[in-house]
């Protein structure tokens, strides 16, 4: 939209809500922005995730969470850390930090 | 793949866990403040709270409040159990189970391997129709953890036993009488007291009647049936009379193994043999008809062939008159009996009860009885085959006028109560007024001479009960209970009448509840744990009344609801969470 239109659609809205003043509308981003260089980075970040082994998690101490009356108790055991594999065989191993609320 | 463990993403936060659904679902549904329909089918009739020990406070501001509010969610920190399979969320405790909150927080489900079955049979006495239930029964409780989702093994069990439980009187309780199938038909369920055929099969239900809001305490009734209406189940399951109630109390805290049961057999029905009835007959003037004799004259012929019997009276007989008044004064007292136990608010055993009911019926009523003059009669009397006689007789008989007046009242008199909540039944009135007059002749033998004959008869009826006040003035002999029945001269009496009881208790069965009265069967029902009803039934023919049963009120640990409205298979449900109360004459309600 070149800056004539805006220019008169500006001066239309103004026509119409009398006295209202309005923001300027932001100008339109070039579109040049956002290009990542076309490298392969060194672990993981190639996507392509694979969990080989489910036995290999990890888990935090376990944790127990009651229903609002107290009648379910649930007790599960948070995620610590899950190992995975990217599309080139390197492991990259998930860390989480143990809740603490 | 580990199917008990329950993974959560790692970027998750649980943050609140429970059954936020809460309020009255009819016929089946909750709805939501959102529109949203939630289907309970279970849920309806019986409501119990369950209050697990030390649970965490809510913690949720005003606004938060408002927010679940709106998406149709409600945070509670205590549970409702609804229907008589006590449902949470759709996960169902059992018929034959309760909830145990320990004092830990833990809670455990406890089923009990006699509640709720068809198994308790009476054993026959040798060569009688009848026979007994056991006194004592071996209880078998199941122990195990309730609501634990845990990435761990087998939940914890135990099984406990509790033998040789008193659930009656020593004898144990006395059972229906047995008839053998090639009778055809049954014995009709308003002379039963047990679930049955009618026939040869015959059962004692154990079922809960309620629960502590901790579910320490449960209360077992012994000849309890499935209802959780006002209305009765299908065909011989019927609503069984109650007869006693057990109290089990749990006790523990930790693992299954250290939860103990206790049970004590804390109320007992009284039985017929408990019903009072007395009887008085006051005549405060006895007839002195004077100086008359009967003697029985009897003629033989030659070969000891009876030839005539004649009834021969001597003395003066004529124009004598008297008059007498008398009285019955007939009672009946039942002893209170109980409809079903529960536990209120602050969780003290109380009971739904029939007070004593007392019947009172009283006759009065006078006679008159005036004879004329004999006339007499020469006659004689020969053989049957004439070759014998005459045989010279004398013949006579005596004109009388007879009239009497009768007024009978019955008065039926109880309450009703739950807990400390007492309400009043409107008494039973059943009155009558007849006359009756009549001429005629007494004869000496069938010596006929010829006297006027006639007879008037007058009769005025009066009921006051539920279904309202009636009247009816009639000449035939019936009334609409056939109260009184004059039945004409009564030699040496001034007059011959009785009354029938109009009213009375009948014997407990499996149809009628705790019966309160006859006439219009007023009758205190268990409905569910937390709700009794007055009812009241019309009777099957010539009464002024309709068929259709009526709920007169229903009781819940807060008092008396008058609804007073025809429904042969009315609902209610009382929230002992809210304090709400909820009926419906034909969609089961309940709450969540």
């Amino acid at each position: 939209m070149g800056t004539f239109d805006l220019a008169v659609r500006k001066l239309e809205r103004d026509d119409k809500r009398s006295g209202v003043s309005q923001l300027p509308e932001a100008a339109p981003i070039p579109a040049s922005a956002g290009k990542a260089p076309n490298s392969i980075p060194k672990a993981g970040g190639g996507g392509d995730l694979k969990e080989p082994n489910y036995a290999a998690r990890t888990y935090h101490p376990r944790r127990t969470m009651r229903s609002t009356d107290s009648l379910i108790t649930w007790e599960y055991d948070p995620i610590k850390s899950i190992e995975m594999v990217d599309s080139t065989g390197t492991k990259v191993v998930l860390t989480f930090a143990e809740p603490t609320t | 793949m580990d199917a008990r463990h329950v993974e959560i993403p790692a970027q998750s936060r649980p943050k609140r866990l429970g059954q936020p659904y809460h309020g009255l679902v009819t016929a089946g549904e909750l709805t939501l403040s959102t529109g949203v329909k939630l289907p309970f089918p279970s849920a309806y009739g019986d409501c119990y709270l369950l209050q697990v020990p030390g649970v965490a406070p809510l913690e949720m501001s005003p606004e938060e409040v408002a927010i679940e509010a709106a998406a149709g969610r409600e945070w509670r920190t205590y549970a409702l159990l609804a229907g008589r399979a006590r449902q949470y969320g759709g996960v169902t405790v059992g018929t034959n189970a309760w909830l145990y909150a320990a004092p830990d927080g833990t809670v455990w489900r406890i089923r009990c391997l006699q509640l709720d079955t068809t198994l308790i049979h009476p054993t026959p006495l040798p060569d009688n129709n009848w026979g007994y239930y056991p006194a004592n029964l071996d209880f078998e409780f199941e122990v195990s953890r309730f609501g634990l989702i845990s990435p761990d093994g087998e939940p914890d069990t135990a099984v406990v036993n509790v033998p040789s439980v008193r659930i009656g009187p020593e004898t144990g309780w006395r059972s229906d009488y047995f008839r053998d199938y090639s009778a055809g038909e049954p014995i009709r369920p308003e002379i039963r007291r047990y679930p049955g055929d009618g026939f040869m099969i015959q059962w004692l239900p154990i079922n809960i009647d309620d629960v502590s809001s901790d579910g320490s305490r449960c209360l077992f009734c012994c000849n309890r049936s499935a209802e959780q209406s006002a209305g009765n189940l299908p065909s011989s399951q019927g609503r069984a009379y109650p007869l006693s109630w057990l109290e089990v109390s749990v006790s523990g805290s930790g693992s299954a193994a250290d939860i103990a049961i206790s049970m004590n057999l804390v109320k007992q029905n009284p039985t017929e043999e408990d019903y009072t009835s007395s009887w008085d007959v006051v005549m405060t003037s006895v007839p002195d008809l004077l100086g008359t004799t009967t003697n029985p004259v009897t003629y033989y012929d030659d070969h000891g062939d009876v030839v005539l019997v004649v009834r021969n009276r001597t003395g003066t007989h004529w124009g004598s008159s008297k008059e007498v008044k008398s009285g019955d004064h007939r009672t009946q007292t039942v002893p209170t009996r109980y409809a079903g136990g529960y536990y209120d608010r602050a969780d003290v055993l109380a009971w739904a009860s029939v007070g004593q009911v007392s019947i009172v019926d009283d006759v009065t009523g006078t006679g008159e009885h005036a004879v004329g003059a004999m006339t007499t009669q020469e006659g004689e009397v020969w053989s049957e085959n004439g070759r014998y006689g005459p045989y010279p007789i004398t013949l006579g008989a005596w004109p009388f006028t007879y009239s009497c007046s009768v007024h009978q009242l019955v008065t039926v008199t109880s309450s009703v109560s739950m807990g400390g909540h007492g309400l009043a039944i409107p008494p039973l009135e059943l009155e009558q007024s007849a006359s009756l007059v009549r001429q005629g002749t007494e004869p000496f033998s069938d010596f006929d001479p010829g006297f006027p004959s006639s007879m008037t008869f007058s009769i005025t009826s009066r009921i006051r009960c539920v279904f309202g006040e009636f009247t009816k003035t009639g000449t035939d002999w019936h009334s609409w209970w056939g109260g009184i029945g004059i039945n004409g001269l009564h030699e040496g009496n001034g007059g011959d009448w009785g009354a029938f009881m109009g009213a009375f208790v009948s014997s407990p069965n499996v149809l009628r509840g705790i019966n309160i009265r006859d006439v219009d069967h007023v009758r205190l029902v268990r409905m569910n744990n937390k709700c009794y009803a007055v009812v009241a039934t019309g009777e099957a023919s010539g009464w002024p009344f309709d068929l259709q049963q009526r709920v007169i009120a229903i009781g819940t640990p807060d008092g008396w609801t008058m609804i007073n409205a025809p429904g042969n298979d009315y609902f209610a449900s009382y929230n002992p969470g809210t304090a709400q109360f909820a009926s419906s004459p034909n969609k089961g309600v309940g709450w969540v």
